[in-house]
């Protein structure tokens, strides 16, 4: 397995993670605990890491099996949480947990996605 | 961190806060994702399955209007949803449908093709949680809840004979596997938007714990889900 593969698994866990305490506290109908925006803020970072590794590997000439999808998906995944975070901003209902957990499990399905296209 | 904030009670929900935000977030998710399938696909390899890719350009322009009909609708604006939403779900029907009957069209799969399957059959999900949304808007149409559970729990009767007509004539006559395969994905579709539509109704009718976990096991044996309406429908559960 090489070692972009284990950022994308590492990566889906993580959201998978994120997105089951969001979908938990929307259950219980909390507020937004201001831990579980650290929480996204901390998803993004794994995935801006994986985007530089995997940018990284395409300019040295690594070339996936699908490349302009792969490309895609690299480009969106860095997009989604911090598009979600925005259009929650300021507002700390229990819908807004929704937003990140539907947030997370997409970037969960991206970054499996990303190990079928390498 | 502070516990505190977190066993707060949940504010009044405001115009702002809504389940709208959610499928805002899976309109846009989906707009995006489906146009830059399409548009790669059309630029790189249009000649492959270009009706497929064609009605995937089309799956991300509903999407895109669907996000600006949700928007309106959760400013009050409701009239331009209630077709839209429709108009969306008819498609993702028609494109899934065609998809199971005329292959050739389809070398390529299609976002639509299948219900769906490709995104976890979110496609035809989206926009019968949409629908639902639009009506608990309107307070004096909150029995659509009912409604559509009813007409859920029995098209899953209804898919359930197809399969099982498509099996019987799979294995006890040996007439080939064209019914299981129409009927199959028909059933998982059918399957999952009654476990959704089950979930909401959960919420909205105040249903307890059990009985939701009830209505979803009703859904694993054959014709469970028709006797299990039957059932709540006279206990009062379905008003």
């Amino acid at each position: 397995m090489s070692a972009l593969d284990q950022i994308s698994w590492v990566v889906t866990g993580y959201a998978v993670l994120v997105a089951l305490v969001a979908g938990w506290s929307a259950y219980r109908w909390r507020r937004r605990p201001p831990w579980l925006d650290s929480m996204a803020w901390m998803l993004e970072l794994l995935l801006a890491v994986r985007a530089v590794a995997g940018l990284g590997s395409l300019l040295q000439g690594h070339e996936p099996d699908q490349e302009s999808t792969h490309l895609i998906y690299l480009l969106a995944s860095v997009c989604i949480v911090p598009l979600a975070l925005r259009s929650v901003q300021g507002d700390d209902g229990p819908w807004s947990l929704g937003v990140i957990a539907v947030a997370a499990i997409a970037v969960a399905a991206i970054s499996v996605r990303m190990v079928m296209t390498l | 961190m502070e516990p505190v904030a977190v066993t707060d009670p949940a504010p009044p929900a405001t115009s702002r806060s809504g389940a709208h935000q959610i499928l805002l977030l899976v309109y846009a998710l989906f707009t995006l994702s489906a146009g830059a399938r399409a548009v790669v696909q059309l630029v790189t390899k249009a000649d492959e399955a270009p009706v497929a890719y064609s009605l995937s350009l089309l799956a991300a322009l509903t999407y895109a209007l669907g996000w600006v009909a949700i928007r309106r609708a959760s400013e009050g604006h409701t009239a331009f949803a209630s077709r839209m939403l429709w108009v969306e779900l008819a498609g993702v029907l028609t494109v899934g449908t065609l998809s199971l009957l005329v292959r050739d069209w389809f070398p390529d799969a299609s976002v639509w093709s299948d219900y769906g399957i490709d995104y976890g059959f979110v496609p035809v999900v989206l926009p019968v949680a949409g629908l639902l949304w639009l009506r608990a808007q309107d307070p004096e149409r909150r029995a659509g809840a009912a409604t559509a559970f009813r007409v859920v729990a029995f098209a899953e009767a209804l898919s359930w004979l197809g399969l099982l007509t498509g099996m019987f004539f799979k294995y006890v006559v040996d007439a080939g596997e064209q019914g299981v395969h129409v009927f199959g994905p028909i059933h998982g579709t059918v399957f999952l938007t009654y476990l959704v539509v089950t979930l909401v109704t959960w919420r909205v009718q105040r249903w307890s714990l059990l009985v939701c976990l009830l209505a979803l096991a009703a859904s694993v044996p054959p014709f469970c889900t028709i006797a299990f309406e039957e059932w709540a429908r006279r206990s009062g559960r379905l008003q």
